[in-house]
């Protein structure tokens, strides 16, 4: 059923994340499963909008195939970096991920109000980390056919 | 009210007048009467004279007298023999009743007679002892009647007159009476409308009436300052409820990284640390990630009590059965493994928070199946009607409570066993507590140690509940 098995492909994810703890489990995760990928980090909600603008100090950027954003963030937070990414045209087919501690509902519905593709919370256990990466990567880059970039 | 009292009014006043109407007629017959006896007595002593010199001219003139009195318009002499000697008829056609001698003694037995408004009177005529003839004159009594009812007419005129002018009166001063009244109601009518609390009621006099306005007045301004200070709590409480929600967010939020960042990292240092570590060493991170699984718990299970009563959730129609149904099948797995019997009564469609309904339903049957460790789980759950609401319960056969405890339980974080021989955060049963109260409803237990536990809780029907 894969749709993408070109696997020569590298799969460009931008982590938008300022728990430096989270960054390295995040990273850690992503080199455990078996896939091509190269991960970009943004520590704040402004960082993040330069990247995908190729703005000062990005302008080598590369536009990410998934965004995998955490909502509390310093400066701009996820929901205002969620909100400017969904109005931008170049910007707004790129998938997001909502990676966040946060269970309250009134997050998981502002998010997905905000158009985000996707909500997860970041488990307590490392091992069930392992198993939500590697679901994000079975579904947004395999099963799920994405506009190319 | 007014017709009432003029009712009662009019109908006192025709006893009244039939009464004094009655006495007058009675009254005025009897004085008459006496009146034309003593004259009919006079003139038959002056007709003695000429009866016994048998001479009728004299009679008639004698009777002529009588003519004085108007009203009377016959008057006839008889002699001994009942013969007419001497007559008079204002009435010219009239003479063939009078001639016949046959009218006297038949009626004669009495003074008086009254017949339609005719009076008659006989009057013995005597000398010496000896009856020597009878004077006989008719009355009309048309004037007396007419008289007496121009009376009548007048009373009847005086007292509709008297009638008129109470009612308007009483009318008049009822409109005084109640005008303050009406306008009081009006304004009364107009507040509860409106919550105005500038609006007062004109007092008018000092008299009672005034002194009610005064109080009602009195009493919209009391409300006023009562209002002002409710709304005061109304905002600190809604204050303290944000605050509150701010708490609840980072409990969920904040709290949860650090937890996220003890647990994560110490499998991460016993997954590809393992060569290096020893045994303690994995011993003590088992240690370290149970503990923030439990404070991860922990956490959660206060945000779920803490936001009993915050929900955004409005008291719906919910189906028991539907709500039983659905929590068996999600707990399906733990119910097989422990190879339990759940019986269940049929139940009722009841008015209430489905969210809160159902965690008080799944938290008994979390426990029901938890402290049935070494036997068998048997489980009821079972529903009665009970006065304005139900009754539902669930039975175990467990461990059962010691009775020194039937309360204890429900508090938050109480335990009575030790964690490792039944996990828990303890707070299952205060959040069911505090869900059933939220209803308006109780929950208890009863129990015996070592055969099992029954907890019972009754949700009241949605009108009669208080709360919210």
């Amino acid at each position: 059923m894969k749709c993408f098995p070109d696997n020569s492909k590298i799969v460009e994810i931008l982590l938008v994340e300022d728990n430096p703890g989270d960054i390295r489990l995040t990273t850690e995760a992503f080199k455990s499963v078996k896939m091509a990928n190269n991960l970009h980090i943004a520590r704040d909600g402004e960082e993040a909008i330069q990247f995908l603008r190729k703005e000062q100090p990005f302008e080598k950027a590369i536009t990410p195939d998934i965004i995998l954003l955490d909502l509390n963030l310093p400066k701009l937070d996820g929901r205002e970096v969620l909100e400017i990414i969904k109005n931008d045209v170049t910007l707004k087919t790129i998938p997001i991920v909502i990676l966040t501690s946060s269970e309250a509902e009134i997050d998981i519905v502002q998010s997905y109000n905000l158009n985000a593709n996707c909500y997860v919370v970041k488990p307590v256990d490392f091992i069930k980390f392992l198993s939500v990466v590697q679901s994000i990567n079975d579904f947004w880059l395999t099963v799920v056919k994405l506009p190319s970039a | 009210m007014v017709t009432i009292i003029l009712t009662i009014n009019i109908l006192v006043l025709i006893f009244s007048i039939t009464l004094q109407m009655g006495f007058i007629f009675y009254n005025e017959r009897n004085f008459l009467q006496k009146r034309l006896l003593l004259t009919a007595k006079v003139v038959s002593l002056q007709t003695i004279a000429s009866i016994e010199f048998l001479d009728p001219i004299a009679a008639k003139e004698n009777l002529l007298t009588l003519q004085i009195l108007t009203e009377i318009q016959k008057a006839c002499i008889y002699d001994i023999t009942g013969t007419v000697f001497a007559f008079f008829s204002t009435i010219q056609t009239d003479n063939i009743t009078i001639d016949s001698p046959l009218i006297c003694p038949s009626i004669y037995k009495r003074n008086t007679m009254y017949q339609f408004d005719k009076l008659y009177i006989y009057t013995d005529i005597i000398s010496d002892n000896n009856k020597i003839g009878t004077l006989y004159f008719e009355y009309d009594l048309t004037s007396l009647y007419e008289s007496l009812r121009n009376i009548l007419y007048f009373n009847l005129i005086i007292t509709l007159l008297g009638l008129l002018l109470s009612y308007f009166i009483s009318s008049y001063l009822q409109r005084l009476i109640s005008k303050p009244i009406i306008s009081l109601g009006e304004i009364t009518r107009n507040f509860t409308r409106t919550h105005n609390y500038n609006l007062r009621a004109i007092q008018h006099d000092n008299d009672e009436l005034g002194e009610l306005v005064n109080d009602f007045n009195n009493m919209i301004e009391e409300m006023e300052k009562h209002e002002i200070k409710l709304n005061k709590v109304i905002k600190d409480l809604r204050n303290s409820n944000e605050e509150l929600e701010r708490f609840a967010y980072i409990c969920s939020h904040d709290l949860q990284e650090p937890l996220r960042m003890i647990s994560n990292y110490t499998q991460l240092l016993s997954q590809q640390y393992d060569a290096v570590l020893d045994e303690n060493a994995e011993e003590y991170m088992g240690y370290i990630t149970g503990g923030a699984a439990r404070m991860r718990d922990l956490i959660n299970d206060i945000l779920t009590y803490s936001r009993i009563g915050y929900t955004s959730d409005n008291i719906t129609l919910i189906n028991i059965q539907d709500i039983i149904d659905n929590m068996l099948k999600t707990m399906a797995s733990s119910i097989k493994e422990r190879n339990a019997i759940i019986t269940v009564d049929p139940m009722p469609v009841i008015h209430g928070y489905k969210v809160l309904i159902t965690q008080v339903f799944q938290n008994l049957l979390v426990n029901a199946l938890k402290f049935c460790k070494d036997r068998q789980p048997i489980i009821h759950i079972g529903c009665k009607r009970i006065s304005q609401g139900w009754e539902f319960s669930v039975q175990d056969n467990g461990i059962g409570i010691n009775q020194l405890y039937y309360n204890k339980i429900f508090e938050i974080f109480k335990r009575l066993n030790r964690s490792e021989e039944y996990e828990g955060t303890g707070i299952g049963l205060s959040i069911c507590k505090k869900a059933v109260e939220y209803h308006g409803g109780n929950i208890w237990v009863s129990s015996i140690v070592g055969e099992g536990s029954t907890f019972f809780f009754t949700i009241p029907d949605h009108n009669l509940t208080t709360s919210k």
